[in-house]
């Protein structure tokens, strides 16, 4: 278990490493970070004295050992906005965005018992239902269905506040709500979706038929044996949703002025702050490989057959 | 003299014949696929002939015929073959936007766009994340440990996260989408065909090609590559309404199309200050991206399941006569 578990970090590690590498990379080689810094009109005196107050006419590859010690140790110069530490701004930023993730998961998590229901009978009226219904929401553009819900609970029928946020306290419930419905119903949808497909393909194995010829009640099927078989893809399948999760933040963010990760990500870009773009995505990519880590070791507890050798 | 038993049968006509096919059956007899068919059928022939199908052109500004609702008629103010100013009266079956622009004509043309980025991003992804699989699914050793790593690192990042670094560091346009796509999404692709081709080429009939000498291109065009079809062609479909979401937040964001060109995300954002006066700028393409991007999923879970050995059966149902006479697929 032990080497196990030091594989599958070190493995991680290299995904991260190599995720920033990647983004050393497109900034340096791709574009040119002064031009991202001082944008398209800046003059040429502008841009030089930038090259040297932010040390960019050093040769390339001091400046990418200088990059990979600063984020090992977790150092991302200061934000060029708001002359604070780009990392502490990042800091501040995560809580409100596990927030909304929470809420958002809790609601989806619904998909699982509709996935459950919708594989009793592949074909059935209540799976092709849940079929289309499923698809229909992870269709939906999710900017439009937040657009959509602001029009109508919040200014026409008022009751809950467009946008904005109070902290985290008991007074801010109200304005979670939105951003969170905002979310959910692709979360939700893809679970049911995982949950039935997984279902499905367990149902059409022997063990059932032995369990059904035994006698057992189709619920004693379906609920002891068959759920817990597809739990473990289920969990997989989940965590990588989860990782995408991020995706439909940035925007519901953005659309609810929620103060989160991905709001922080678009306003940085929008005001050409390279440290603190650097500084989210390092967080954004260390929390994918954080749920996937878990992911794993969920995997691996609740299937005691894979070798941890 | 002839005899009874060879009566030559009339050839029967090629429609015919494909229409029997159980397939194609099963695609009419499924009302929510034919309908999704039908509908990206239309969706399909007014993209591409977009300036044809269009009543209005689409960026022509009528200030006074502004915020006009649906089903609506007002007089445009046009120039005449003397180039005189002279009113015509024009009818707008979804209205006009906050410059007067006509509703359908923007739709039609505003989805040109989202549609050729969905498809042209489907098919550049597609073709880096095929040739890479087949490489790492078929030579291996060090190649595929390569490939695959690099998938793993590509896989971790978050498809809109990745598309924002790439445009913030190219810059927004048409050409650096359809490179966000290429970038972002051909890992699925690769690992479909990595999966298909590791389990094709240890079957018998890849061993016996190369046991009487045929070389990898012919192993791998002859007999490889049609096994891919049906998994990369369902794929493809699903990733298809991917992009165009993807493309639409994007351009919603800023970060995508920018005008004077158009598309349905692009429309939405700048429709979006306009909500409470003229709710139909901003739902309307909403809806096409939500339609369009619906039928493209129920064609491909359609096509996946039709591609499924142990699911067909339950779609293919209704033409089981045919399935005993064993007519092929």
């Amino acid at each position: 278990m032990r080497n196990y578990m030091i594989r599958r970090l070190g493995h991680s590690v290299f995904i991260v490493m190599g995720l920033m590498a990647m983004l050393f990379f497109a900034v340096n080689v791709l574009g040119d970070p002064v031009e991202l810094l001082a944008g398209d009109d800046a003059t040429q005196e502008v841009i030089d004295a930038m090259r040297e107050k932010y040390g960019l006419d050093r040769p390339m590859y001091a400046r990418f050992g200088d990059f990979f010690f600063n984020f090992l140790t977790g150092d991302f110069d200061r934000s060029i906005r708001y002359s604070v530490e780009a990392k502490s701004l990042v800091w501040d930023r995560l809580p409100n965005t596990a927030a909304l993730a929470v809420v958002a998961w809790s609601i989806g998590m619904l998909g699982i018992p509709i996935g459950m229901l919708a594989a009793r009978r592949p074909r059935g009226l209540m799976d092709r239902t849940v079929n289309i219904l499923s698809f229909a929401v992870i269709s939906i553009p999710d900017f439009w269905l937040a657009l959509m819900m602001m029009l109508i609970l919040a200014v026409q029928f008022n009751l809950l506040p467009t946008s904005g946020f109070v902290g985290l306290g008991p007074d801010g419930w109200k304005y979670i709500i939105l951003p969170a419905m905002a979310l959910s119903p692709r979360v939700l949808g893809r679970n049911a979706q995982i949950t039935r497909a997984t279902m499905i393909d367990e149902l059409g194995k022997q063990y059932v038929a032995t369990a059904r010829s035994k006698g057992l009640t189709e619920n004693t099927v379906l609920y002891t044996h068959v759920l817990k078989n597809a739990s473990i893809s289920i969990v997989t399948l989940m965590g990588d949703e989860l990782a995408g999760f991020m995706n439909g933040a940035t925007i519901t963010e953005t659309i609810f002025a929620w103060p989160g990760l991905g709001k922080l990500l678009i306003d940085a870009i929008n005001s050409r702050d390279l440290p603190v773009v650097t500084a989210s995505v390092f967080v954004i990519a260390l929390m994918v490989m954080l749920i996937n880590l878990m992911v794993d070791l969920i995997y691996t507890w609740l299937d005691p057959r894979i070798s941890y050798g | 003299m002839q005899d009874s038993q060879t009566v030559i049968q009339p050839r029967a006509n090629r429609i015919v014949v494909i229409w029997q096919k159980p397939l194609v059956q099963a695609f009419i007899n499924d009302p929510v696929t034919l309908i999704s068919g039908a509908f990206l059928a239309i969706v399909l022939v007014a993209v591409l002939f977009a300036p044809w199908v269009s009543p209005h052109k689409y960026q022509e500004q009528q200030i006074d015929l502004r915020h006009l609702p649906l089903l609506s008629s007002g007089e445009a103010i046009v120039k005449d073959t003397e180039d005189r100013s002279v009113t015509e009266v024009r009818y707008y079956l979804l209205g006009t936007d906050h410059l007067g622009r006509d509703m359908v004509s923007r739709l039609i043309h505003g989805g040109r766009v989202s549609v050729t980025v969905g498809v042209l991003g489907v098919l550049v992804s597609g073709s880096i994340g095929i040739f890479l699989g087949l490489v790492a699914g078929y030579y291996r050793g060090v190649v595929d440990d390569v490939i695959m790593r690099v998938v793993d690192v590509f896989m971790s990042v978050p498809l809109l996260l990745l598309a924002l670094m790439v445009l913030f560091i190219l810059g927004p346009s048409f050409t650096n989408i359809i490179i966000v796509f290429a970038i972002a999404r051909w890992m699925l692709f690769c690992r479909v065909t990595r999966g298909v081709v590791m389990s094709v080429r240890e079957q018998t009939f890849v061993e016996a090609a190369k046991a009487i000498g045929c070389t990898d291109q012919r192993v791998i065009g002859r007999h490889i590559i049609p096994n891919l079809i049906t998994p990369v062609l369902t794929l493809a479909a699903l990733d298809v309404p991917r992009n165009i979401l993807t493309e639409s937040a994007l351009s919603f964001l800023g970060f995508g199309i920018q005008p004077p060109e158009s598309s349905w995300g692009l429309m939405l954002a700048s429709g979006r200050q306009y909500i409470t006066s003229a709710w139909w700028i901003v739902v309307l393409p909403g809806l096409a991206i939500f339609l369009t991007a619906l039928s493209f999923n129920l064609v491909g879970v359609w096509l996946r399941a039709v591609s499924d050995p142990l699911q067909r059966w339950r779609w293919l149902k209704a033409t089981q006569e045919s399935k005993d006479a064993g007519v092929d697929y």
